[in-house]
């Protein structure tokens, strides 16, 4: 039991108070009356005195002790005391394996420096019989090791050896996942709630909540970033623009930039720098151009490779590479009898939309005049006619063809069928994906059959197929069997949606860009049927298409896959470190904390109502007793 | 501060009322009271036989031309009284209480008020220590009795008071001539039964009107209490007590005092001795009006 007002003592002077009472109080109070005579007379009949009666007075005397005593009690606020938790030390470190962790000061990177403080607290925490434990916050959180105590620590000691010595295992190339790590705190604080939760890292933040942040970095670290580059083309000309930006330290330096396979040139190597003083914390973008340069304009190139030769603290983003500088030409032949402008205007189309993957050649033939090749494009769109023999390197398009060359499996008649018609979807193909077939209508179309290679995708009057697709290593066919003058789907958004979609179905884009993220998931696909990864050590084949694969690590990575006419296609993409790790001095806005479900405190049990009660008991029976004595 | 109940409105209301005496009183001649004797009264009350001696004048002849017989003629008789009245003028009867002792004052002041009314005569006897003090004599008319009155009025009530012997000490108490009042509180060592029992046997009617003040009926202190008596001399005096009062103390007081007063009462009723009690806060009318009409002394 414990006091929480100890001064309310100062209440037991109300005994002194009493004592004064009873002394200074007369035995007996002088009271004038008119005659005692009936006093007297009284004597005789007082009944004899009980003797609990004689002790009357000294209950009274103690009732008043006792309710002094008990309202200095009362006063002094008694309680008694929690039952406190064991004073165990707890802690649960986070070390930050961001790719911002491998800055360095004199050879030791963050990482180390962080390894090191924390490799000193669990000496100290696990030599005072406390417990610690170490989660690792790299690319995906992971518990080094959990309530680690004395006699474990030999082997988390030998942990941080390890984790000193190969800190680059340890860092991911971005972000670290310290959601992750704080989940694991989570299971960790599900037990031991009181344990302190501390975070190592380099990175500040506005609120850290609950966890304490300790910062490892160096006040004189610095970092001189490549963000990002981009090949822009102006006037046919590309300019290499790049951010770039210095944080923690002005710096005067020169920003390389060596272009490769310039303006279709094998092996040919352009080289430029330019001198850049970058302001602290600020970034800036410099533009590689001829304008800059001095140079003759870059129209084409195979890639660029940008950066700065600087003794900054982090050189993860000192560099960067720009691809797609040469894109792939796809050509296309467009074959017929009567050549149609809604062909003509849905290729065009799509040459814009696509121009920044593909370079699409387009070649339109009347057939009246020339024979169509069948040789030499990549899309042969065939109306109406019919090439002599089969297209071997190229996706084959037939639109109502009046015959087709033998063993394709297509069975052509000469039969057309006429009316009102409106066609019906039958497959939820990714060539039809998008299309409203019932808006289509037909006036005419080519009977014709197909064999089982062959997938409808668009039905006629029943089962009159009107669009029918193969995609194996036999032939990629497409085949409309009605024309376009005999049909609405041209004048509607119809038919470029299904132009389009044959497009995409047959060319698909093998990636969107040519530079991600670490960290960035990024949706391959390939025009063969498998695709081979290589980058960073790695290499893999992508078989199920389209693919995602989460990018990982930072550095160039190479696409390649064989089309089915035995051409090898190389693309090439970069990856970067995250510009958030780059920027060593921004403030994150909050630290994200573990959640810990509040576990009601131990409250001090108040005996204020115990003593209360007792008091007005004591309050009672003093009155009753004095009213007794009355 | 002085407390008077007397005044013309007092007094007033006392004109309906009148003493009602007993019959067996001789008393003087001169008066309104009607006793058993035969007297000069014009009211017939009965015929006896002529005897030597008596008046030829008196004969009925109308009786005698009857019976041949000579009867004299009886009237009835009315006499006047003489109203002794007895205060106790101690220092219990108003040192403490002056409602008690102004109380006491107006009761006698009323009943000499009805005997002067009725043309009686009055004698207010101040009992002090053992003797019986009569300032103002035997009173007659109305002028002289409020001479008296306003001597009563300025009345000290002090020292103790022995009521046995300052009645038997009293050199005019008379004979079967009327009605002798004590009033007092009774509390006294002294014997007031000697002191009836003397008037009783002087013949006179006696009545006894025991006046107390609400404190005594019921004492509202508590806790230790010296108890100092109006009639003690100093603190060390024995009258003074000294008293833890509690509940049981308290109720052996009223225990005491319904003694006493049972005592009284039975006392006086086997003396055919008309008791009452009064208390001093409840008004004297009903005193008058009620206590004395139920003894039968007032009509």
């Amino acid at each position: 039991m414990k006091w929480l007002i100890p001064l309310g003592f100062l209440g037991l002077l109300g005994l002194l108070a009493l004592l004064i009472i009873y002394l200074i109080k007369p035995n007996y109070q002088k009271k004038g009356v008119s005659s005692t005579y009936v006093w007297k007379l009284s004597l005789r009949f007082r009944k004899k005195k009980k003797p609990i009666s004689r002790l009357q007075d000294i209950f009274l005397l103690i009732c008043q002790v006792l309710a002094i005593v008990f309202c200095t009690f009362a006063m002094a606020q008694p309680v008694l005391a929690a039952l406190s938790p064991e004073a165990i030390d707890r802690k649960i470190v986070v070390i930050d394996g961001s790719v911002s962790m491998l800055a360095e000061t004199n050879g030791v990177t963050r990482f180390e420096r962080a390894v090191d403080e924390v490799r000193r607290l669990a000496k100290d925490v696990t030599g005072k019989n406390g417990e610690i434990s170490v989660i690792l916050a790299g690319e995906t959180a992971q518990s080094i090791s959990i309530r680690t105590m004395l006699d474990t620590y030999s082997e988390l000691d030998t942990m941080f050896d390890d984790m000193a010595e190969n800190y680059e295992d340890y860092c991911c190339h971005g972000s670290g996942d310290v959601n992750g790590a704080m989940k694991i705190a989570e299971e960790v604080l599900d037990e031991t709630p009181e344990a302190d939760v501390l975070y190592y890292t380099s990175k500040n933040y506005y609120d850290v909540g609950e966890v304490e942040v300790v910062n490892v970095s160096n006040s004189s670290e610095y970092n001189v970033a490549i963000l990002d580059s981009v090949a822009l083309l102006e006037e046919n000309y590309y300019t290499f623009a790049v951010d770039i930006a210095s944080y923690g330290r002005d710096v005067d330096l020169t920003l390389y930039c060596e272009v490769y396979g310039v303006n279709f040139e094998e092996n040919s190597v352009v080289k430029y720098s330019l001198p850049v003083w970058l302001e602290g914390d600020e970034s800036q973008t410099v533009n590689f151009n001829a304008e800059t340069t001095g140079s003759s304009g870059v129209y084409a190139y195979d890639y660029a490779y940008i950066y700065v030769s600087v003794d900054d603290s982090f050189y993860y983003d000192n560099m960067f590479y720009i691809y797609g500088g040469t894109k792939e030409t796809i050509r296309i032949q467009y074959a017929s009898s009567v050549p149609n402008i809604f062909f003509r205007g849905s290729i065009m189309s799509i040459r814009e939309t696509l121009r920044s993957r593909w370079n699409i050649e387009y070649v339109e033939l009347n057939t009246e005049n020339k024979e169509p090749e069948t040789e030499g494009f990549d899309f042969y769109i065939f109306e109406r006619v019919s090439p002599k023999s089969m297209p071997k390197d190229g996706i084959v398009f037939f639109v109502n063809p009046e015959n087709v060359p033998a063993g394709l499996g297509i069975n052509v008649t000469q039969f057309a069928r006429t009316g009102n018609m409106f066609l019906t979807k039958t497959s939820n193909h990714p060539i039809v994906d998008g299309i409203i077939a019932e808006n289509i209508f037909v006036s005419q179309i080519r009977s014709m059959t197909f064999s089982d290679d062959y997938e409808i995708l668009l039905t006629c009057y029943r089962t009159e197929p009107a669009l029918a697709v193969r995609n194996d290593e036999d032939g990629k066919i497409v085949v409309m069997s009605f024309e376009l003058q005999n049909s609405d789907a041209s004048i509607t958004l119809e038919f470029p949606k299904l132009f389009f979609n044959i497009f995409e179905y047959f060319f698909p884009s093998t990636i969107t860009r040519y530079n991600f993220e670490v960290g960035e998931t990024v949706q391959l696909n390939a025009r063969a049927d498998s695709l081979a990864v290589s980058g960073q050590g790695e290499e893999f084949t992508l078989t199920q298409l389209p693919s995602e694969i989460k990018l990982s690590e930072y550095g160039t990575y190479t696409l390649s896959q064989t089309l089915f006419t035995g051409e090898t296609v190389v693309e090439n993409f970069y990856v970067k470190i995250p510009n958030a790790e780059s920027d060593f001095v921004t403030i994150a806005d909050t630290l994200v904390n573990p959640y810990v479900e509040a576990v009601p405190e131990e409250e001090d049990y108040d005996l204020i109502l115990f003593i209360a009660g007792a008091l007005v008991f004591l309050l009672f029976l003093e009155w009753w007793l004095s009213r007794r004595t009355q | 501060m002085k407390v008077s109940y007397l005044n013309d409105a007092f007094f007033n209301r006392l004109e309906t009322l009148a003493l009602n005496l007993k019959s067996e009183l001789s008393g003087f001649f001169g008066g309104k009271h009607l006793v058993k004797t035969y007297g000069q009264t014009v009211e017939f009350a009965d015929y006896r036989e002529y005897m030597l001696g008596d008046d030829i004048r008196r004969i009925d002849w109308n009786l005698y031309s009857r019976f041949e017989k000579y009867f004299l003629k009886l009237f009835t008789d009315e006499r006047q009284m003489h109203i002794r009245i007895f205060l106790d003028c101690s220092a219990s009867m108003g040192k403490e209480s002056p409602n008690k002792g102004a109380y006491a004052v107006a009761t006698a002041a009323a009943l000499g008020f009805l005997a002067i009314h009725n043309n009686d005569k009055v004698s207010f006897k101040l009992m002090k220590k053992n003797v019986c003090e009569d300032t103002n004599g035997v009173i007659f008319g109305k002028q002289t009795f409020f001479n008296a009155v306003n001597q009563l009025e300025n009345l000290e009530f002090d020292g103790d008071t022995d009521i046995g012997t300052a009645i038997i000490n009293c050199s005019d108490i008379g004979s079967s001539d009327g009605l002798a009042v004590i009033i007092s509180d009774f509390f006294t060592d002294s014997d007031w039964k000697k002191a009836i029992d003397y008037l009783l046997y002087k013949k006179q009617q006696v009545i006894l009107v025991q006046v107390l003040a609400p404190e005594e009926i019921e004492p509202t202190y508590s806790g230790r209490v010296h108890l100092m008596d109006a009639e003690s001399e100093d603190l060390v005096d024995p009258k003074n007590m000294k008293f833890n009062i509690t509940r049981s103390v308290q109720e052996a007081y009223d225990m005491a005092l319904s003694y006493l007063i049972d005592e009284l009462k039975t006392y006086c009723h086997k003396r055919d001795v008309g008791f009452i009690t009064v208390r001093s806060d409840k008004p004297i009318e009903k005193m008058l009006f009620e206590e004395l009409l139920k003894v039968g002394i007032m009509e």
